[in-house]
């Protein structure tokens, strides 16, 4: 069986990564999911810098952002993967509460892959981590040289 | 083709108006010394006629008395040859050209010159001038007795030829004055003319350099000198005003530098404020939903896995917080919404109200599932707006109208728009609950409710929506209603 690949989420709320967590344990791929707190963490990951010296190579088949996160925010985090060519492949989706046009319009500038905006109903919140966990991690085929 | 010269009519040429000022100042000088001259001329004449006609007279007068003399001899005699030769003596006058001696009856006596034909008349008086001759007449008078009568005719070649050497003297004396007059008026004409050509020279200059600080000297004491003094003062005055002027225009542009300044600095606070408004809504969006989402995920969360070990009570308070906490995420949806309805630029457009009610009609399909609705919709005018924000006011509007007759059997909905010079009056009238007239103030303001959340749902901030987008159209919007009879909401818009 072909290894299966991890899902990144960087997101700075305790709260909303166990929710989070939750919602994938319903598609059983809470196992493969790796957490950052923010976006300096998240660009270690993804270099195997830092405390990620020693994991396991290979990059995720999905990193799932949020844009308000200290240090380093999300859009920064999109800017410089996208500008790293190592990286620049990875599919990123942009999990946040803002509904903003300006953060719309600066994601997809930056060349996001989608876009989605944490519903405020669990159940709906549910739904929507499910389908991308479900969508990014299984459905979507990832570009080869990942 | 014809010149303008010969185009104009020839009076207007030959008049003074538009010569200039020399040749008028000549042509006045020399037309004056031509009528003096004239006159000057003929009297001359006439004197000069009368001297040597009285010359004539008096000479003739002077020889006819000799003649008379010698011819009282032959007369008494009655001798015909000697009286025919004492009148050849007549050859010897200057002027006489033919006489005639008459005897005591009247009958000629002789003649002179011998060939005479025409006999000269017998004047009345003792002399006459007549026809271009003179008639003398001398009686010859012997002891007081008259022997009889002599006439002569006398030629006036001296006076003709008196006249022609006069006129010709007078004609070339003229001449020469004219030519000499012409020279001095030329020469004269200059003391009137010069300071009238130059300030026309002075002011055409003053006008083409646009210089009022320009002042000219007056050369003479007269009208001339008067008016050149009058013609500083004016430019003086001109220079005083412009340079008030001048001084009201830099005050003026002072102020409106001024005012931009001002302007800019308000622009800039304003920018300001907007800036921190939006960035107050940015955080309110991000921040205020976080918490609220993990409240509601915590209670789902509950009760999927621990609703076995809680009673009824215990799942009712989950079910309130869970309520509570959706509800404040509408709250905080829609309070977004409304500020960004404020903020967002206005795209006006000429729209069409009939396809912005069938647009929002549509939209509103769900809500209206398992109703009985009648919908009275007149044929609405275009107008000039934002097509999304005028559809988000139908929207709330007639949402309100299908939410409001929930409780009628069959709901009548009437939209209507009436016309006045100025505005369009569109309507939206319904059969529903209604509202009690004291209020109608209330209505459109921000989160503002006249019914219970239990018998109609809803954030109370659809109408507060209507009125920001009205305004911002420059339009109005109020309602009437009555307790359980229904609703009347209106908004206008400038056409």
């Amino acid at each position: 069986m072909m290894e299966l690949k991890k899902i990144l989420l960087a997101e700075d709320n305790p709260k909303d990564v166990e929710l989070t967590l939750e919602a994938l344990k319903e598609s059983n791929l809470a196992n493969r999911v790796a957490v950052v707190r923010d976006g300096v963490e998240a660009m270690e990951y993804l270099r195997c810098q830092g405390a990620y010296a020693d994991r396991e190579p290979g990059l995720p088949s999905v990193l799932f952002l949020d844009i308000k996160m200290p240090r380093m925010d999300g859009l920064e985090v999109l800017r410089e993967v996208r500008n790293d060519p190592d990286l620049k492949l990875l599919p990123v989706v942009i999990l946040t509460s803002s509904r903003e046009d300006k953060d719309l319009l600066n994601s997809y500038y930056l060349g996001v892959n989608a876009y989605v905006v944490k519903p405020v109903t669990f159940g709906g919140f549910i739904d929507a981590v499910k389908q991308l966990g479900v969508f990014w991690a299984i459905v979507n085929e990832i570009p080869p040289e990942l | 083709m014809m010149t303008n010269a010969m185009k104009e009519p020839l009076t207007r040429r030959l008049s003074l108006r538009g010569m200039s000022i020399r040749s008028k100042i000549i042509l006045i000088i020399l037309w004056v010394l031509a009528v003096a001259m004239f006159s000057g001329f003929f009297f001359v004449l006439k004197w000069n006629d009368r001297k040597v006609r009285n010359e004539i007279r008096s000479s003739m007068l002077l020889d006819a008395k000799m003649l008379v003399d010698y011819c009282i001899v032959p007369l008494v005699f009655g001798d015909t040859t000697q009286a025919q030769e004492v009148m050849g003596r007549m050859r010897f006058m200057q002027h006489a050209e033919a006489g005639v001696l008459y005897d005591r009856g009247g009958s000629s006596f002789a003649y002179y010159p011998d060939t005479l034909t025409a006999r000269p008349m017998l004047a009345r008086d003792t002399s006459l001038f007549t026809n271009g001759y003179l008639l003398v007449r001398e009686s010859v008078v012997f002891k007081g007795d008259t022997l009889g009568t002599l006439c002569v005719r006398a030629r006036l070649n001296a006076l003709y030829e008196s006249r022609r050497m006069l006129t010709g003297t007078l004609l070339t004396l003229m001449l020469a004055l004219f030519g000499l007059s012409f020279l001095l008026a030329y020469r004269l004409q200059r003391i009137v003319s010069r300071p009238i050509l130059k300030l026309a020279e002075w002011t055409s200059a003053v006008s083409s350099n646009h210089d009022l600080s320009a002042r000219i000297t007056p050369e003479s004491r007269d009208e001339v000198g008067a008016l050149y003094e009058q013609f500083n003062l004016l430019l003086e005055r001109l220079q005083a005003r412009e340079l008030e002027r001048n001084q009201a225009e830099e005050e003026i542009r002072s102020l409106n530098a001024q005012l931009e300044i001002k302007v800019r600095q308000r622009t800039e606070m304003l920018e300001a404020a907007n800036k921190e408004l939006e960035s107050f809504s940015y955080s309110v969006s991000h921040d205020l939903r976080a918490p609220l989402r993990h409240v509601g995920g915590y209670v789902e969360l509950l009760s999927r896995k621990c609703s076995a070990q809680m009673d009824e009570q215990a799942r009712h308070y989950l079910q309130s917080i869970a309520e509570a906490s959706e509800h404040m995420g509408t709250l905080i949806d829609s309070l977004l919404r409304f500020s960004r309805t404020g903020r967002v630029e206005l795209k006006p457009g000429l729209t069409d109200m009939n396809k912005l009610v069938q647009d929002a009609l549509s939209m509103l399909q769900p809500e209206m599932q398992g109703r009985q609705i009648e919908w009275k919709i007149a044929t609405l005018p275009r107008v000039t707006g934002d097509y999304e924000l005028l559809r988000q006011v139908w929207l709330n509007l007639l949402s309100n109208a299908i939410k409001y007759t929930r409780k009628r059997e069959l709901a009548i909905v009437e939209v209507q728009c009436q016309e006045n010079p100025s505005e369009y009056v569109f309507s939206v009238r319904d059969n529903g609950a209604g509202f009690d007239m004291k209020y109608a103030q209330k209505l459109f303001g921000v989160f503002q409710r006249l019914h219970a959340p239990e018998d109609f749902e809803g954030t109370g901030i659809g109408l507060a929506n209507v009125r920001q987008i009205i305004h911002r159209h420059q339009g109005r919007t109020w309602a009437e209603a009555e307790l359980d009879k229904g609703a009347v909401f209106y908004f206008t818009l400038p056409k």
